[in-house]
C-alpha cells in the first residue's frame, strides 16, 4: 500500500513520484518497462523557458497562445511559463547537464518562438531528463513496480484507490493500493501508421481513465511531426531547424512554416510527401561545429540510412506524433475522479490548444508532473486508507484469464494495422464527414471481432500476446474518443483541419469537446467555453 | 523479402533450448527488432524479448544477432541478413530469463543502482559549459548494455560492476553541480570498482555513442587518487601505486622499481618487510641493488614537463 501511486515511469511520471515523494509521502511507480526505456528519452528538442534579460514568460505565454490558436487555456498557459524558467534551474539542479553559454543555460529559438528561449542538452534533452529523474528517484526511495501493466483502475464510490496490476515476470495480478493515483501514461502513437510511436503508446492511462467514467479533452487535435525518417519512426528534431536546416520538396522548393500555421504547414508538407514518396531535409550542419550537438541525431541517421546528414538531404515524411488533448484535468491535475491525478502526454490540460508550440512538450511534462505529483501527496495525506480492491482484481483475473483461452496474434495485428491505416487516412490531418462516419462504424465491427479474440498463447510469463491484446482494447477505446470528437468539432482550427468545415469559426467554436464514455459509443459534450487567447 | 528470423528459445516454462524460425514479409530498411515485433505480434506472442522505442535511445533492444552484439532496432534487415535469413540470440554474459530476454537486473540494474545515484548538489553549485561537456558526452548512455557485455572481466566475475555502471558515476564526479565527489570516490574504488578494469578497451570498442567508457574508467581512477581517497581495499593499494609511479618518474625520470614495490605493498615499514623475502632473493640473483636509484639523463626535462603540468591541471603531488 502505498500513499500514491504513479502509473507510468517516463518524465512526466518520474517527476510526479518526486514532488510527491518530497512531502514525506510513500510513492510508488508502476510501470510496464524499466523507467529509462519510456518512450520520454526519444523527445529531443527541449524545454521553453525565459532564459534572457530579453525574454518574458509574457512572451512565451503570448507564442504558446498564437501557435495554439485560439484555444489554449489562458490560467493553464500562464501558470506554466511563469514557472519554466524555475522548473528548468532544477531539473539542471537535479543533474541535467543542460548547454550553457559560459556558465548560464542558454537557449535556441525554435519554431514559433520569439525569442531563444529553449534549454537544450545537445539533442538529447528526454533521454538526459529521463536518465537524471530516475536517479533522483532511486535517491528519492521511490518503490518500483517495473514491468507491471495496470490493466484497471480501483474505483469505489467515485474514488479511485489504486489500480490492478499484472506482474509480466510472473503473470501474477494484484491490486497495487494507493490512496491517490497519478496516471502518467503516454500518449496513443500506435493508434496511427506512420508514427513515432514506442511499442508502449497505446494510450492505456487514457483508455483506464476513460473506462473509469473520466473525460477525455480536445481528443480531435492530432498533431503530426513534419519529418520523420523515411521507413523509420525517427523524428529529425526542432533542433535542426534551429541550426538553419530546411525542409524541401523532392524538386527543391523550401516549405516553410512561415508560410501558414501550423496545420498549413503540416499539410504542405504531407501533399508534397504524397506526391514525391518524401521530402528532404538538409542543413548546413558540416560547419559551425555541430557535432556534437547533433551527434545523437546524426548517429541514428547513419545507422538507419547510411547517410551522413552533414553532407546528404535525408529523406523524410510526416507521421503522427502527440494527442494535443488527453483526459481531462484541472490546474492541479485532478482529473473528476477523486484521488484520480493526470500528468504528462496522457493529460488535456489545454496548454497546447489547437497546435502544440515546438518545445513547450517536454516543459508540460514536468509542469503537469510536479503540480499532479504535489496535488497527489497533499489529497493522499487526509484520504482514507484504501480498500482491498477484491472487486476489481476478480473482474479483471476473470477478463485475463478468459483472454488466455482465446486466439491472438495474426487476427489481433490485422486489426491494429487495419485501424492505424484508417485513423491515418481518415482522422489524420484532414478529415471530412464519410470518412469519420466509416471510421466510426469500423471501430465498432473491430470492438465486436476484438471482443472474440484474446492474447493467443497461454503461458504466464513474459505473455506478449496478452499484453497485445491488452492494448488493443485501450487503442479501440482512444480510438473511438478521438473520432468522436474529430466529428463533433465542424470548423478547422490548427492540426484539426476538415474540409467539410474548413474555416476557423471562433463564434461557434471557442471551446473545448469533452469525451466520455457512455452505454452505446462515446458521448460529447462541451466544456467550459474557452475565451480567445 | 521474406525474411527467416532463427530466434534462440529457451525457458518459459516449456520449451526445450532451440532455434525456432518464423517466416517474416520484411524491406531491406526494416530493422531487426521491427521484425522481431511483426514476428511476434502477427505469429507467436509468447516470443520474448525486450525493446521499446525503435530509434536507438531507449537501450532495452540489445539482442546477439548473427552472433554480434548490437542494438537491434539501429541494425536493418538488409545489412546482416544473409540467404534471407538472420539468426537471434541473447547476449554472452547474462542469464537468459526467456528466449532472448535476459534478467537485466542481474546485468545491469542491480550493479548501476548498488552506487549511489544522482547528484547532490547545493543551490550556488555553478557549472560551466566546458566543465559540462564530458558529463553531457558520457550521458549519451542508453544503458543498452553493449560495453558491459564486451567486458572481459564480467566473463570472469559477474561481481565487477562493469563499464555502464561506472561511467554512471563518472558523470557525478565530474560534475561541479555534485557535492559528493569524495563520497562516490570511496564508492567505486571499493573491490569490483574501477580498480578491478583490466583497461582491455572492450567497452570502448563496443560503445556504440561514443563515450569511451574504458577511458572514463582511468579517469576515475586518477580522479580519486588526486581526491585523496585512499580508503577502501581497491583504492588503497592502488592509490600508492600510483604515486610512487608518479613520484618516482617527477623525480628520477624514471620508474624505481624497488620503491614502487615497496611503496605499493604499504609504505616503506609495512611494504619493506612485505617485500623482504623477495628483495632477498632478487638481491642474490643480481635483479636488485642496495645503491640508491640514480637519475636518468633527461631527469631535468622530465621534471620540467612535470612542473608544467601540475600548472596547467592545478593539481600537487
Amino acid at each position: 500500500m502505498h500513499d500514491v501511486l504513479v502509473v507510468g515511469g517516463g518524465i512526466a511520471g518520474l517527476r510526479a513520484a518526486l514532488a510527491a515523494g518530497s512531502g514525506g509521502v510513500s510513492v510508488a511507480i508502476a510501470s510496464r518497462a524499466h523507467p529509462t526505456r519510456s518512450y520520454s528519452v526519444t523527445v529531443q528538442d527541449g524545454f521553453n523557458a525565459a532564459l534572457t534579460d530579453g525574454d518574458t514568460w509574457e512572451a512565451h505565454a503570448a507564442d504558446t497562445s498564437a501557435w495554439g490558436e485560439g484555444l489554449c487555456v489562458p490560467e493553464v498557459v500562464e501558470s506554466v511559463c511563469r514557472e519554466a524558467r524555475g522548473l528548468v534551474m532544477e531539473l539542471d539542479g537535479l543533474g541535467v547537464p543542460f548547454n550553457r553559454n559560459g556558465s548560464e543555460v542558454t537557449g535556441l529559438q525554435l519554431r514559433g518562438a520569439s525569442a531563444t528561449r529553449t534549454a537544450f542538452v545537445d539533442d538529447m534533452a528526454g533521454l538526459a531528463t529521463t536518465h537524471t529523474l530516475y536517479e533522483q528517484c532511486l535517491r528519492a526511495g521511490i518503490t518500483f513496480y517495473e514491468e507491471w501493466t495496470v490493466t484497471s483502475l480501483v474505483v469505489v464510490d467515485g474514488v479511485c484507490t489504486g489500480a490492478v496490476a499484472l506482474e509480466q515476470a510472473t503473470g501474477n495480478m494484484d491490486v497495487l493500493q494507493a490512496k491517490a493515483v497519478v496516471l502518467a501514461t503516454g500518449g496513443p502513437r500506435r493508434l496511427y501508421e506512420p508514427s513515432t510511436a514506442s511499442l508502449h503508446c497505446t494510450g492505456d492511462g487514457m483508455a483506464l481513465a476513460y473506462r473509469a467514467g473520466a473525460p477525455l479533452m480536445d481528443m480531435e487535435f492530432i498533431e503530426y511531426h513534419p519529418a520523420v525518417l523515411k521507413n523509420h519512426r525517427l523524428a529529425m528534431p526542432e533542433l535542426c531547424w534551429a541550426y538553419g536546416g530546411e525542409l524541401r520538396t523532392a524538386a527543391g522548393s523550401v516549405l516553410s512554416v512561415a508560410d501558414g500555421g501550423a496545420g498549413e504547414f503540416l499539410r504542405a508538407v504531407q501533399k508534397a510527401a504524397n506526391e514525391d514518396g518524401h521530402v528532404e531535409l538538409s542543413g548546413p550542419w558540416a560547419e559551425g561545429g555541430t557535432q556534437d550537438l547533433l551527434f545523437n541525431t546524426q548517429h541514428r541517421v547513419k545507422q538507419l540510412t547510411g547517410l551522413d546528414m552533414t553532407k546528404d538531404p535525408v529523406a523524410v515524411r510526416p507521421a503522427m506524433h502527440r494527442v494535443l488533448g488527453g483526459i481531462a484535468v484541472d490546474p492541479s491535475g485532478a482529473t473528476s475522479i477523486g484521488g484520480l491525478y493526470a500528468a504528462g502526454e496522457c493529460a488535456g490540460t489545454g496548454l497546447h490548444g489547437a497546435a502544440g508550440l515546438p518545445g513547450n512538450f517536454l516543459l508540460a511534462a514536468v509542469s503537469s508532473g510536479k503540480s499532479a505529483g504535489h496535488a497527489a501527496a497533499l489529497y493522499a495525506r487526509s484520504a482514507a486508507a484504501p480498500g482491498p480492491g477484491r472487486e476489481a482484481l476478480d473482474r479483471d483475473r476473470g477478463l485475463v484469464s478468459g483472454a488466455l483461452q482465446r486466439e491472438g496474434a495474426k487476427p489481433l495485428a490485422e486489426i491494429r494495422n487495419e485501424l492505424a491505416g484508417l485513423m491515418h487516412h481518415n482522422v489524420g490531418m484532414i478529415r471530412e464527414n464519410a470518412g469519420l462516419q466509416q471510421t466510426a462504424r469500423r471501430i465498432e465491427q473491430m470492438r465486436e471481432s476484438y471482443n472474440s479474440l484474446g492474447a493467443g498463447s497461454t503461458g504466464s510469463e513474459y505473455n506478449f500476446g496478452l499484453g497485445q491484446y491488452l492494448e488493443m482494447g485501450c487503442l479501440l477505446d482512444v480510438a473511438g474518443a478521438i473520432v468522436a470528437s474529430a466529428l463533433a468539432r465542424e470548423e478547422s482550427r490548427g492540426v484539426h483541419y476538415r474540409s467539410d468545415y474548413p474555416a476557423r469559426d471562433d463564434v461557434g467554436w471557442s471551446k473545448h469537446l469533452l469525451a466520455t464514455a457512455g452505454t452505446s459509443g462515446t458521448v460529447i459534450r462541451d466544456a467550459a467555453a474557452a475565451p480567445s487567447a | 523479402m521474406e525474411l527467416t528470423l532463427n530466434v534462440r528459445r529457451r525457458g518459459g516454462g516449456a520449451l526445450e533450448p532451440g532455434l525456432q524460425a518464423y517466416q517474416i514479409e520484411v524491406t531491406p530498411e526494416t530493422s531487426v527488432f521491427d521484425a522481431l515485433v511483426k514476428a511476434r505480434e502477427e505469429q507467436d506472442g509468447s516470443l520474448a524479448f525486450r525493446g521499446n522505442c525503435s530509434v536507438g535511445f531507449c537501450g532495452d533492444c540489445t539482442l546477439m544477432v548473427n552472433g554480434k552484439q548490437v542494438v537491434s532496432c539501429l541494425v536493418t534487415v538488409g545489412k546482416v541478413q544473409k540467404d534471407n535469413e538472420i539468426r537471434i540470440e541473447p547476449i554472452k554474459y547474462a542469464t537468459v530469463t526467456k528466449d532472448v530476454m535476459h534478467d537485466v537486473n542481474q546485468f545491469l540494474w542491480d550493479k548501476a543502482n548498488s552506487l549511489s545515484a544522482g547528484i547532490v548538489s547545493n543551490s550556488t553549485a555553478a557549472a560551466t559549459e566546458e566543465e559540462l561537456r564530458p558529463v553531457r558526452t558520457a550521458m549519451r548512455c542508453t544503458m543498452c548494455g553493449l560495453c558491459d557485455d564486451g567486458c572481459t572481466v564480467i566473463d570472469v566475475n559477474t561481481e565487477f560492476k562493469g563499464p555502464a555502471a561506472l561511467t554512471r558515476i563518472f558523470r557525478y564526479v565530474f560534475d561541479p553541480r555534485d557535492t559528493r565527489h569524495v563520497e562516490r570516490a570511496v564508492e567505486v574504488g571499493e573491490i569490483n570498482g574501477i580498480w578491478d578494469c583490466v583497461h582491455c578497451w572492450e567497452a570502448s570498442e563496443h560503445c556504440p555513442v561514443g563515450i569511451d567508457p574504458t577511458h572514463r574508467i582511468m579517469e576515475l581512477r586518477d580522479r580519486s587518487v588526486r581526491l585523496g581517497v585512499k580508503s577502501g581495499r581497491g583504492n588503497r593499494s592502488a592509490a600508492r601505486h600510483y604515486d610512487a609511479f608518479e613520484r618516482s618518474v617527477e623525480k628520477s625520470g624514471w620508474l624505481d622499481e624497488r620503491a614502487l614495490a615497496i611503496q605499493s605493498s604499504g609504505g616503506l615499514i609495512r611494504g619493506g618487510l612485505k617485500m623482504l623475502p623477495t628483495g632477498l632473493k632478487a638481491l642474490r640473483r643480481g635483479k636488485a641493488t642496495l645503491m640508491p636509484h640514480p637519475k636518468r639523463p633527461g631527469a631535468a626535462q622530465i621534471a620540467k614537463l612535470f612542473e608544467r603540468y601540475r600548472q596547467v591541471t592545478g593539481t600537487r603531488h
